[in-house]
């Protein structure tokens, strides 16, 4: 009796490792930033993350294509939030035009002559990225207290959301503000020190992050800062002898050498 | 009318002869008249089958048991940081597309060097037609694990459709990075005599997506999370994917494939060198392999079909002069059309048919029905020559 009933007991353990197993997701394409809620912890889903538990929460303009064990799709693109089994509800539908009628839309089109080139301008692009970020300058380390973030300087008085995304814990804060420019201390909440950060600003609430430019920087600890100070102890004592002052060589290294202070 | 019969065959097999004989020296011309040359390089890397890439005919299926990590243009030291990175998530194979031909700093290139060394990293090297482009000594190891990355030896095409596993360069057989990676990721199902055999000579490669159909990580990506659940067991490959992640404009290490979206004229390549490796490898993992359909086999076909179609035409020609023009071209439009439908549901299911000599054939073979039958005119006068057109 004893041996019956471990017995049953193992295969619903198998069962239910089978049913555990089913469940996981890798996600396979992102746009937005979509997040995975295990309790109280959020993250942002990035490509490659497994997903096995919790929520995902989708904002306006937010898509997530997973990829389960069997190489199969799923495709979450309505804003919501959805359980993590639930996701299996969404297979990504198949192209479902057959391959004869791909074929044979391809001979028809050949038949038209509707295959045209398209317009060629001449000219390029730079309007692309929304960069209007000042400071901090894009891919810096910093070791400070306190870091001043400022952008856009045309347009001083205007509300803007403030983005700082938090690449190390792959958490994304959300400020609105008035004005050109925030000041954040060092809080260990929003600012910690040794993680990887990139900021961004918007003056929409839910912006594509596609359309809009991020300056990344790395916020040093003291002893970070005092080894990468060591690395450059002989450009400094070159430049004090060139006659330069502590500010001024200070201001170089961040122009030149990305450490600033 | 029986005797009619067998004149009217007869013509059929003489037109066809006549056929081929001309379209052999038409294409011998233009092959070696300089004049011809743009028609010849036109000519040169198309193939009516690339149309089922271009066109988005294939199952788009992600290929999940290989990873591709950008090294974009970061340093030895970045690279290095990146493989151990990648060694944490613990893949069973890292296919490193990538030669560091020359020393460079040797405390860095010492850690390069250490990162390369466990069985599971393989690595690749280049066969530039008289030497080869080799690893620097910091980096060099057991030489069973370094693969040449060559994507062709036809110096006739530059679209890549074919690979070879194995070649004998200086007396020696060679192992492609491709093949070495899928047999370690394989172990003991590779069967060694069977891929052997079959990847000693030119294969075509299936081919299963470009990026999109791939994981594909720029380096940031890659480096910004700790851990890569997904990558335990897997393969990932460490090469060049352009600079931004992707660019579509950057042409370093990029190569033409069927899947470029021009079949013929000019477009930048379309896939990155890296990319190529993964789907050779996707192919090999997976079994996936096309079946060739002999060459004696599409002659054999081209000669049955053409003559079924001379007998068909030279009969309409003397019975419905009126309609054969008509009927001639929308046969041969049809026909076109729908053999080139066949021949790509066959690559669907895995099977190489190149429609190519057979609609050359057929087309011209039947065009060329009256300069046969001026032919025939003059030997039957000269020699009354018996032919089915001019019969007593």
């Amino acid at each position: 009796m004893e041996k019956l009933f471990f017995s049953r007991l193992m295969f619903i353990f198998f069962l239910a490792s089978l049913s555990t197993q089913a469940q996981e997701f890798i996600v396979y394409k992102t746009e937005g930033s979509p997040t995975n809620t295990i309790d109280s912890s959020t993250k942002t889903l990035k490509k490659g993350a497994l997903v096995k538990s919790g929520t995902i929460e989708l904002l306006k303009d937010n898509k997530v294509l997973f990829v389960d064990q069997e190489g199969r799709l799923y495709e979450l693109n309505d804003t919501g939030k959805y359980n993590v089994p639930e996701i299996k509800s969404y297979p990504k539908p198949f192209d479902e035009d057959t391959f004869s009628k791909k074929y044979f839309t391809y001979v028809w089109k050949q038949l038209k002559g509707a295959e045209n080139t398209k317009q060629h301008t001449g000219n390029v692009y730079r309007d692309n990225l929304l960069d209007i970020l000042i400071e901090p300058k894009d891919s810096i380390r910093i070791f400070s207290n306190e870091i001043t973030f400022s952008w856009n300087e045309k347009k001083p008085n205007e509300y803007y959301y403030f983005f700082l995304r938090n690449n190390t814990t792959n958490t994304l804060s959300k400020i609105g503000v008035y004005g050109n420019s925030i000041t954040l201390f060092v809080d260990d909440v929003l600012l910690t020190k040794g993680n990887s950060f990139a900021w961004g600003v918007s003056q929409k609430e839910f912006p594509n992050f596609t359309q809009i430019k991020f300056n990344a920087f790395k916020y040093l600890t003291a002893a970070d800062y005092e080894r990468e100070k060591n690395e450059i102890t002989k450009l400094t004592e070159n430049l004090l002898q060139l006659g330069l002052t502590q500010k001024q060589i200070d201001q170089e290294l961040c122009d030149f050498y990305n450490l600033c202070h | 009318m029986k005797q009619s019969f067998k004149l009217l065959m007869k013509d059929a097999g003489l037109c066809l002869v006549f056929s081929v004989i001309v379209i052999y020296l038409i294409s011998f011309l233009i092959v070696n008249l300089s004049i011809f040359n743009p028609f010849t390089n036109a000519f040169k890397d198309f193939s009516f089958l690339d149309l089922y890439y271009s066109q988005e005919m294939f199952d788009k299926k992600p290929v999940k048991d290989i990873v591709v990590v950008n090294i974009e243009h970061k340093d030895r030291f970045q690279i290095h940081q990146l493989i151990e990175h990648v060694k944490k998530q613990k893949p069973k194979v890292i296919g490193l597309d990538i030669v560091f031909k020359d020393k460079k700093d040797s405390y860095v290139d010492s850690l390069l060097g250490n990162s390369l060394q466990p069985d599971n990293v393989i690595l690749s090297k280049a066969f530039l037609g008289k030497s080869w482009a080799y690893n620097a000594a910091p980096f060099i190891k057991n030489p069973e694990l370094v693969g040449y990355s060559n994507l062709n030896f036809n110096l006739k095409t530059d679209v890549i459709r074919e690979f070879e596993g194995y070649q004998n360069i200086s007396d020696s057989t060679q192992t492609s990075f491709s093949t070495l990676v899928s047999k370690q990721f394989l172990e003991d199902k590779w069967n060694h005599k069977r891929m052997r055999e079959k990847l000693s000579k030119p294969i075509p490669i299936n081919y299963s997506g470009t990026s999109d159909q791939f994981f594909t990580f720029s380096y940031q990506e890659f480096m910004e999370t700790d851990t890569h659940p997904f990558l335990k067991d897997k393969i990932v490959l460490i090469g060049y994917l352009g600079t931004p992640h992707n660019n579509y404009y950057d042409i370093e290490d990029k190569f033409f494939t069927p899947l470029n979206i021009k079949t013929a004229g000019k477009s930048p390549p379309d896939m990155f060198g890296v990319l190529i490796h993964a789907n050779i490898i996707a192919m090999l993992i997976n079994n996936d392999f096309i079946k060739v359909i002999p060459n004696w086999a599409i002659l054999f076909i081209t000669g049955i079909i053409s003559y079924l179609a001379l007998l068909y035409f030279m009969y309409a020609s003397t019975k419905k002069p009126v309609s054969y023009m008509l009927n001639k071209k929308i046969v041969q439009l049809l026909f076109t059309v729908f053999l080139l439908w066949f021949s790509l549901w066959l690559y669907k299911i895995n099977i190489l048919f190149k429609p190519e000599l057979i609609i050359a054939v057929l087309v011209l073979s039947v065009e060329f029905i009256g300069l046969y039958k001026i032919l025939i005119f003059k030997l039957n006068k000269r020699y009354k020559w018996k032919s089915y057109f001019f019969q007593d």
